[in-house]
């Protein structure tokens, strides 16, 4: 009993720890590799948006997008509607790396990535669809 | 329960056959209380059946009714293929029935659809036709004879449309949603069956998944199959040859038409084996295959592919760049030919065989490009062998390498080669013990070298940097490169500018990805200053300086942070500063250096005489913090006068932006530096 006690609490003081830590990362410091990323995810924003809208790919809750509904999209467009979600996560992945580089704190990939996946979600136009924790889709 | 029962016996001993097509089962049932009641046909009957099951077949509350002329079978609840109907009912308004044929030449079936029917029974010939005409050009016809040591079924397929039997159709199947198909299709046997044939043609054909990541559209061609059974074991053959065909398969997408299969084997025991397989894929080319699947497995149990000459571009876009979309290897741009072998066994690859010629790759993002490809890679899983890379040229981040030959060795995932000579523009890249090895975080490899002058002018007009001079050569000690970690162990030793550079601590990561970050603590001296300053257009400085940066940290090839202090060097040289020298060390923290000048007598000398230059920058957060040789009440001395005439420029802002000093190393502008003439 007192060891299901102990495990919470353990990870609320873990957590309680971290969580000033982490509040010291700069999210909106800049680098050339972080200009970079954001001009090319910036480039890529307008043939993404439509499928966004169209409920073909949405934000997973992890801080990437998927190919959520395929048949969303003409059966032509689907395979670039695949490159373009494995690009965008490719820049992604490598933007919040590059965030907690640029913070001097590269452990920090995970919490950054948590915290943009909440920023993307709430900035989210209505209509688009996104992932909740569960795993479930929904229509924002 | 014991109707049931009754009714099993009589498909099983009218219809043997029907056992084979369960589908078909509730069909056997009333033909055959026909059969044997055909005296009862005026009387009237009503039968009852409370269920009949098969795996993938059931049927419900079923009832058979014979008024005078008029059959009716109901069936309450009719699931198949886990797809379920409610209330389906065959009619027959004016059924025949004589002990030479039963008949029913216009009946309907209700609940599924509707669709128009005829069935005929001819019991002495043993022989039975259904047809469906669900649609005036549509036919779907049945026919069905059977003797005292086997039976046979032949289905005649007119413009029959795909999408009505889209639902009984297994659900885990992508769904047919459009196409039609015309063909004959026949089976016969035994106590069991023995043979299958089909031949079809397909038009317009479309199917798709609920996800929509398996789907097809538009596809048109012509399927032949047969299969033979001897025995306990079956001989098949196949062949399809789609000429229309636009179909995403995750992650592939074909679309064109051009693409054949042919293959023959084996089915036993479970086992489904592909003796002589051959794959035609238009742009890419033809493909042998064999193998030996599970029945209902998801990996086989034994597979090889054999390729002869297939064109590299098609076969890299088509099946490999759907597949590496997340790497470095994602966006190419690829040509060549190549032989293949693959063959994988107790589920892993056990060998392949890879033979390029005249192969070429070249990143899309320009930062690696090999051309003249010509390599031989016989791999295998438990044997060491020999294989080789030549290449004819290329380029790695805009430096132009090779022609390259290396001799390497292979045992199991472990790669190495002993020595390679890779020219480097106009010097050489020698690369020894290069060992190379698969984990399960990816690739790592090493090795250690050195590098032969290569000249400056050449180097700095690959990379785009202002013209240098002189020649930069070294030794290479271990570099190892692992979970995309590029590491330099001990010191990286050039030749520059006259002088020597010494690159310590070297870390590069995702050298080829998107974000690419080095870092690096880097000593120069003895740099002579008149090959530097004529080099970057600065004016002209006759000296020698060291340079150390420290912490340095490039984001994307540009710095974002160092600790940087440039000082004369020690020791007796000619030490002179020329006045547009003196104007532009000025215009790093500001002008005023040009006008003050001007407005002195020192406007008539070219040069003047200096006895220590000095600057320091610390780089942090997009701000350069700026030092001196010394400090004064207001400033710090950036050069210290010395000699006839002297000149020393002190420098008062001590936070520069970076890019703002970027710019003005790019264009001289105003500042609040003020040369103090002594």
């Amino acid at each position: 009993m007192t060891r299901w006690l102990i495990h919470p609490l353990l990870a609320l003081l873990m957590l309680t720890l971290a969580a000033p830590v982490f509040a010291a990362a700069n999210l909106e410091i800049n680098t050339p590799a972080i200009s970079r990323l954001q001009a090319s995810m910036q480039s890529r924003y307008q043939r993404l948006s439509r499928y966004f809208a169209s409920g073909a790919v949405g934000l997973t809750h992890d801080g990437l997008v998927a190919l959520r509904d395929a048949s969303q999209a003409p059966l032509s467009q689907r395979q670039q509607v695949n490159a373009l979600v494995a690009a965008e996560n490719q820049d992604r992945r490598a933007l919040y790396r590059e965030i907690a580089r640029a913070n001097g704190h590269p452990e920090w990939e995970a919490e950054i990535q948590a915290t943009f996946a909440q920023r993307w979600i709430s900035k989210a136009p209505p209509g688009w669809w996104y992932q909740s924790l569960s795993g479930a889709w929904r229509r924002k | 329960m014991e109707r049931s029962f009754v009714a099993r016996l009589s498909v099983v001993r009218y219809f043997p056959f029907l056992i084979l097509l369960q589908r078909r089962a509730i069909i056997g049932l009333w033909l055959a209380l026909l059969a044997v009641a055909p005296s009862l046909a005026a009387m009237g009957l009503t039968f009852h059946v409370d269920d009949m099951t098969s795996p993938a077949f059931q049927a419900r509350e079923i009832t058979v009714s014979l008024q005078g002329a008029a059959l009716e079978v109901r069936v309450g609840r009719l699931r198949i293929h886990g797809h379920r109907w409610r209330q389906v009912r065959l009619s027959c308004p004016r059924v025949q029935i004589g002990k030479e044929e039963i008949a029913c030449p216009h009946g309907v079936l209700t609940g599924i659809g509707r669709w128009p029917l005829s069935f005929y029974y001819w019991p002495r010939q043993r022989r039975f036709v259904l047809r469906l005409a669900p649609l005036p050009r549509e036919s779907w016809r049945l026919a069905a004879h059977w003797k005292r040591h086997g039976w046979a079924g032949r289905l005649t397929v007119v413009h029959g449309r795909l999408r009505r039997w889209a639902r009984w159709l297994p659900t885990r199947l992508p769904k047919m949603t459009a196409g039609t198909v015309d063909g004959v299709f026949t089976v016969s046997g035994g106590s069991g069956l023995t043979a299958l044939h089909g031949t079809a043609r397909f038009n317009g054909v479309a199917f798709s998944d609920a996800s929509g990541l398996h789907a097809g559209d538009k596809l048109g061609g012509k399927l032949r199959f047969a299969a033979q059974r001897r025995g306990k074991a079956w001989r098949w053959t196949a062949n399809a040859d789609w000429r229309k065909v636009e179909v995403f398969w995750q992650p592939l997408y074909f679309a064109h038409g051009g693409q054949q299969v042919q293959a023959s084997g084996r089915l036993a025991n479970g086992l489904l084996q592909i003796d002589d397989g051959t794959i035609r894929l238009a742009d890419v080319g033809a493909v042998a295959i064999g193998g030996v699947w599970p029945l209902g497995g998801k990996r086989p149990r034994v597979f090889s592919v054999r390729a002869h000459n297939v064109d590299l571009a098609g076969a890299y876009k088509i099946l490999l760049q759907p597949f590496l979309a997340n790497g470095v290897l994602g966006a190419l741009r690829v040509s060549g030919r190549a032989d293949a072998v693959w063959r994988y066994a107790n589920g892993a690859t056990q060998e392949f065989d890879l033979d390029v010629r005249h192969g070429a790759i070249a990143d899309r993002r320009q930062r690696f490009a090999v051309h003249g490809i010509d390599a031989d890679a016989p791999w295998s899983r438990t044997m060491q062998r020999q294989g080789r890379l030549r290449l004819a040229g290329g380029q790695l981040l805009h430096l132009a390498v090779g022609p390259v030959s290396a001799p390497f060795a292979m045992q199991g995932w472990n790669f190495s080669a002993s020595r390679v000579e890779a020219p480097l523009l106009d010097g050489k890249l020698v690369i020894d013990g290069f060992q190379a090895n698969k984990r399960a975080d990816g690739w790592s490899w090493r090795f250690h070298g050195e590098l032969t002058p290569i000249s400056m002018k050449r180097l700095s007009h690959a990379l785009s940097l202002a013209p240098m001079h002189g020649a930069l050569a070294g030794v290479i000690p271990d570099v190892r490169y692992q979970d995309r970690r590029l590491t330099v162990d001990g010191a990286l030793l050039f030749n520059v500018f006259d002088g020597t550079a010494v690159v310590k601590r070297l870390t590069l990561l995702d050298p080829l990805g998107l974000a690419p970050r080095l870092t690096a603590d880097v000593d120069m001296r003895n740099l002579d200053l008149n090959l530097l300053t004529r080099t970057f257009a600065f004016g002209h400085i006759t000296g020698r300086i060291d340079a150390q940066v420290s912490h340095l940290v490039l984001s994307d090839w540009r710095p974002v942070q160092f600790d940087a202090v440039v000082r004369s060097s020690a020791g007796d040289y000619p030490k002179r500063i020329s006045q547009k020298a003196v104007e532009n060390i000025s215009a790093l923290g500001g002008a005023g250096a040009a006008a003050a000048i001007q407005r002195s007598f020192l406007r008539f000398f070219d040069t003047f005489g200096y006895d220590k230059i000095g600057l320091s920058c610390v780089l942090r957060q997009g701000v350069c913090r700026m030092g001196g040789v010394a400090n004064t009440p207001h400033g710090y001395i950036i050069v210290k006068g010395g000699g006839i005439p002297a000149i020393t420029v002190i420098g008062y802002n001590r936070a520069v932006g970076w890019d703002e000093l970027l710019n003005r190393l790019r264009r001289i502008t105003q500042g609040n530096l003020q040369p103090v003439v002594r």
